[in-house]
């Protein structure tokens, strides 16, 4: 089964999309800031990351940059997820190593599409 | 009668001199200030010179080349002016002037007595003219003072030396004595009284220039503080919509949880009511975005970054957005084929696709047709294109001139209600014309059929001029 990283500060938003994902029968699995994402990704080596942007002290693209710098996990896939369709957080997302980008609130289909083209294995 | 009372203009002698002063020296208030006083001289002073010789030829005491060399030499003076303003060359008029001032007058002492002459007081008005004038410093203090005591120095010399002046009897001069000191009474308090008002409207000038400097300091500190509050209110609500937007997020997310669960359930009542939820919470969302667009914008802080490309290229990244807003309010879009798409130009693609999104949502909004836009693109004269939205109708549905114009305007009361209103939508369309200089132009006549325009220029040739022809 695929498992899904969701790092996301907010607790509604991360239970909203955990259960989302569930139901579409992936194993998800969640943290609630950058550090922690960092940590449960060297631990639990998901085939995908969804990391929010806007998160506390470190923001999701400092701790994308973290996980593209670590052998541990540097090939696992992030996809940026970001409150604002702006082409300069796109682009920002790409220039840290995600592999893609999602605005919030997130459309299912494709984010499941995303997910699909790029998870591991 | 009104009217010509209106037209008519009080004469004006400040007017009258400088019709004849050149334009630079206009813009200097010390050097407009020499050039009046050259100026009302000049006009004048002929005129009040000229009855001396006058009455000299009139009353018989000198009918020969004397009195005329006299004349002419004060008449002389009404060449001036014209010169001045054909040439424009004051200085070199004034020192030509000062010396015709001495020519004049030590041509009249020479002539009629001497130094016994009733002329020698209008010895005194070489140095006062000549300095008001010229200014007093420099060559051109040099060169009057030597034409001054050069002149006056052969002149005096020749009294000194015996030299045979011309016979004249003294006692014929007596009246004109007389008149000459008065005249030159008269030329002095004309000349000082003069000098005083135009000293009294520069302290005026320069009292008003003072106030004007503190207003303009005024007007520079609100702008400031103007410019302070827009920024405050546009982080404000950039803080609020952020803030807006995440509960917000989660009540989509969660009515679509909800309702892909009631899917599955085959409950159709409650898909019905969390559709609802859904769909508002997506309008409000958008409502949110705009507003926040809106702001920036306003604020200056949405960047205009030009690059290269083609509507065709950039409509499949407009696509999400522009069909789910056209969707809310029950619209597609279609775009006609033509060679406009696929036409390389720069602009900021992402506020011309913001421009457009609004204002075919602007246009939805208010239309009854058969909820089709069509957008054709076509290449136009300032190197970037024109996009004409019209309905699939043979009178296309039209935004008013006036809401273009006036933020959130609602063009009639029931629009809002009805529609959801088109004021915010037509507003930003407006504002993200406006940063690539592009403009939206209703009701233009296009295939039979009105339609509304978005003009977009090239961004890279900066200044371009719309015209009709785009």
């Amino acid at each position: 089964m695929t498992m899904i990283l969701i790092v996301e500060d907010n607790e509604m938003n991360r239970d909203m999309l955990r259960r989302r994902l569930e139901r579409n029968g992936y194993d998800v699995i969640c943290a609630v800031d950058g550090p922690e994402g960092i940590t449960m990704a060297r631990t639990e080596q998901p085939d995908i990351i969804l990391m929010d942007v806007a998160l506390g002290d470190m923001d999701g693209w400092e701790a994308t940059t973290a996980l593209r710098a670590d052998a541990r996990t540097s090939k696992i896939p992030v996809i940026a997820l970001t409150a604002h369709a702006l082409e300069s957080d796109r682009l920002k997302s790409i220039q840290v190593g995600c592999v893609d980008f999602e605005t919030k609130p997130v459309s299912l289909p494709h984010l499941l599409e995303k997910i699909e083209k790029h998870k591991l294995g | 009668m009104t009217m010509k009372l209106g037209l008519k203009k009080k004469f004006n002698l400040s007017d009258l001199l400088d019709y004849f002063i050149p334009t630079d020296m206009q813009v200097n208030p010390e050097a407009h200030r020499r050039a009046r006083m050259f100026m009302l001289s000049h006009v004048f002073g002929p005129v009040i010179g000229s009855s001396m010789p006058l009455y000299l030829f009139i009353m018989d005491i000198s009918r020969d080349y004397r009195a005329i060399v006299f004349l002419f030499s004060i008449l002389a003076f009404w060449l001036y002016p014209f010169v001045l303003r054909w040439t424009g060359r004051y200085q070199t008029l004034a020192l030509i002037s000062v010396q015709n001032l001495i020519f004049c007058v030590l041509w009249a002492c020479y002539s009629f007595g001497a130094m016994g002459s009733p002329f020698v007081p209008w010895i005194l008005l070489f140095p006062l003219l000549a300095f008001l004038y010229l200014p007093p410093t420099g060559w051109v203090r040099n060169v009057l003072l030597a034409q001054i005591f050069g002149s006056l120095g052969i002149f005096l010399t020749m009294v000194v030396n015996g030299y045979a002046f011309p016979a004249v009897e003294l006692d014929h001069l007596q009246v004109i004595g007389m008149i000459s000191m008065a005249a030159v009474a008269f030329y002095f308090a004309m000349m000082s009284l003069y000098f005083a008002k135009m000293f009294h409207e520069q302290r005026e000038f320069s009292r008003e220039l003072n106030g004007l400097v503190s207003t303009s300091d005024n007007v520079r500190n609100l702008t400031a503080a103007a410019n302070q509050a827009s920024a405050a209110k546009a982080d404000f609500v950039a803080s609020m919509s952020h803030e807006l937007r995440t509960p917000l997020n989660a009540i989509i997310g969660y009515s679509q949880l909800l309702l892909e669960e009631a899917v599955d359930e085959n409950d159709k009542e409650s898909v019905t009511d969390l559709g609802h939820v859904n769909k508002a919470g997506s309008d409000l969302l958008r409502l949110i975005d705009d507003i926040l667009d809106y702001s920036r914008i306003e604020a200056g802080k949405m960047p205009v970054n030009g690059s290269f490309g083609t509507v065709g290229e950039n409509l499949a990244r407009w696509a999400p957005k522009l069909d789910a807003s056209l969707a809310g309010r029950g619209y597609s879009l279609v775009v006609a084929p033509g060679h406009g798409a696929d036409f390389v130009f720069s602009t900021d693609w992402d506020a011309l696709g913001g421009a457009l999104r609004h204002l075919a949502t602007g246009i939805a909004a208010r239309a009854t047709g058969t909820h089709i836009l069509t957008l054709s693109v076509e290449k136009n004269g300032l190197g970037g294109v024109t996009m004409a939205l019209t309905e699939d109708k043979s009178v296309a549905t039209l935004i008013p001139e006036a809401s273009i114009h006036e933020t959130f305007d609602h063009h009639d009361d029931t629009s809002p209600t009805k529609y959801g209103g088109t004021g915010i939508e037509i507003a930003l369309a407006h504002k993200f014309a406006k940063l690539i200089d592009a403009i939206i132009k209703p009701g233009h006549q296009m295939d039979g059929r009105a339609a509304n325009l978005l003009i977009v220029p090239d961004l890279s040739v900066r200044g371009t001029e719309f015209s009709e022809a785009a």
